[in-house]
């Protein structure tokens, strides 16, 4: 490995035209970013930028690769997992992911999530407590839909409407990350979310509630919350084109 | 800098953002809310857009025009900016200079904001973080409205 560290330096420090794969670098902090590349593509870990020997970002451009990273978030994570989606981001309730939760659980990951739990997820909400997860609900979030993992790795989406019926070849605009800094950002983010956010199952028991409630007083029904109703309709589905 | 940096503050956000227009060599594109782009002409950064576009710089910006803001939005037209009005947005603010530097907000208190404020935001110098930013920029911009045709609306509904 030394020995490789230091044919490295040796390139960083020659002339381009001999070494026209490795780009020349002035300054400390971009040699010790390309030796930090260095030493994790030795791990396995995949180059993503040309410019520069490692980027901290990579942007996940379709359904299909925001799935396959969202699930390798989840099955890499060791010890925590943080989620929260936007209401317009249904992939949570049809990407298939309370298998990987259940998992993570089950190796003792601590995963936390927030959604807005309404009629047609309510289903996905309470697979989610089954496998473990500790969930909340959060009225009206507007913020970016992200998953963090360990507090290091990460996903995020500020665009997240997704049609109802939704081809894995579809275009997204999602940003994966593997800087602590971004995660830090997501966590804090995350955190101050989960303080206004409500316990889930309170919030659904309260909905049942109303709904028996509506059903007693028929004429203060409000049609367009009932739970039994949607939850007995076809959930969203994720094809492949 | 390179992986990022946090910012805490209003206060920090606004100089962090003061920079990146300062520094700017061809273009800067914001979605901000309403009370960071008042607070912003408060500090007088709207002087450091004038510069960028007097030196051949371009400015496109985004920001709920409300009817008591007309002279705002018309200050920043007045100075060159290319800029649109969106209605009801929710979501991620930010300001990206040069594609490469950018500062990005998830929770702003939009309706009542103060200096003190803490906020929680993220300032980046890579160009993919910045390209992801842009990438929502286009989609927004797609959305809104052309601000000049928002404020003849604007001015029509004035007694």
């Amino acid at each position: 490995m030394n020995s490789k560290r230091d044919t490295l330096m040796s390139k960083v420090f020659s002339t381009p035209s001999t070494n026209l794969e490795i780009p020349r670098v002035n300054g400390t902090e971009s040699i010790v970013k390309m030796l930090n590349a260095f030493e994790l593509n030795e791990k396995g870990v995949t180059f993503w930028g040309k410019e520069t020997a490692y980027c901290a970002f990579k942007l996940v451009k379709t359904v299909g690769e925001l799935v396959t990273t969202i699930s390798q978030l989840i099955n890499s994570a060791e010890t925590s997992i943080l989620f929260v989606a936007h209401p317009s981001f249904n992939l949570f309730s049809m990407g298939g992911f309370g298998e990987h939760f259940r998992c993570a659980a089950a190796r003792g990951v601590r995963v936390r999530g927030i959604l807005n739990i309404y009629p047609t997820n309510v289903l996905v909400a309470r697979e989610y407590f089954s496998c473990g997860v500790e969930l909340k609900h959060k009225d009206h979030y507007c913020g970016m839909t992200m998953v963090i993992a360990d507090g290091k790795r990460s996903v995020n989406l500020i665009y997240t409407y997704l049609k109802s019926t939704l081809s894995l070849d579809e275009q997204v605009a999602a940003l994966w990350s593997d800087s602590t800094t971004q995660a830090e950002f997501l966590t804090n983010a995350f955190e101050m979310t989960w303080t206004q956010a409500i316990n889930a199952e309170e919030h659904i028991d309260q909905q049942l509630k109303r709904e028996r409630h509506d059903e007693t007083f028929p004429e203060h029904t409000d049609k367009t919350l009932s739970i039994r109703r949607h939850t007995a309709a076809r959930q969203p589905s994720l094809t492949r084109s | 800098m390179a992986k990022g940096t946090i910012i805490e503050s209003v206060k920090d956000a606004l100089a962090v953002g003061s920079n990146i227009i300062e520094s700017a060599k061809s273009e800067i594109v914001w979605l901000l809310p309403l009370s960071i782009v008042i607070f912003a002409a408060q500090y007088g950064i709207p002087n450091k857009s004038k510069t960028l576009i007097e030196h051949g710089g371009h400015i496109k910006s985004i920001f709920h025009i409300s009817s008591q803001y007309v002279e705002l939005a018309q200050s920043l037209l007045d100075i060159g900016e290319n800029l649109r009005h969106l209605d009801q947005y929710e979501g991620v603010f930010f300001l990206v200079g040069d594609k490469k530097q950018s500062i990005s907000s998830i929770h702003v208190n939009v309706e009542d904001l103060s200096l003190d404020d803490r906020i929680v935001a993220f300032w980046s110098e890579a160009p993919t973080y910045a390209e992801y930013l842009l990438t929502h920029f286009d989609q927004a911009w797609a959305q809104g409205v052309g601000a000049q045709d928002r404020l003849n609306e604007l001015l029509e509904q004035r007694p």
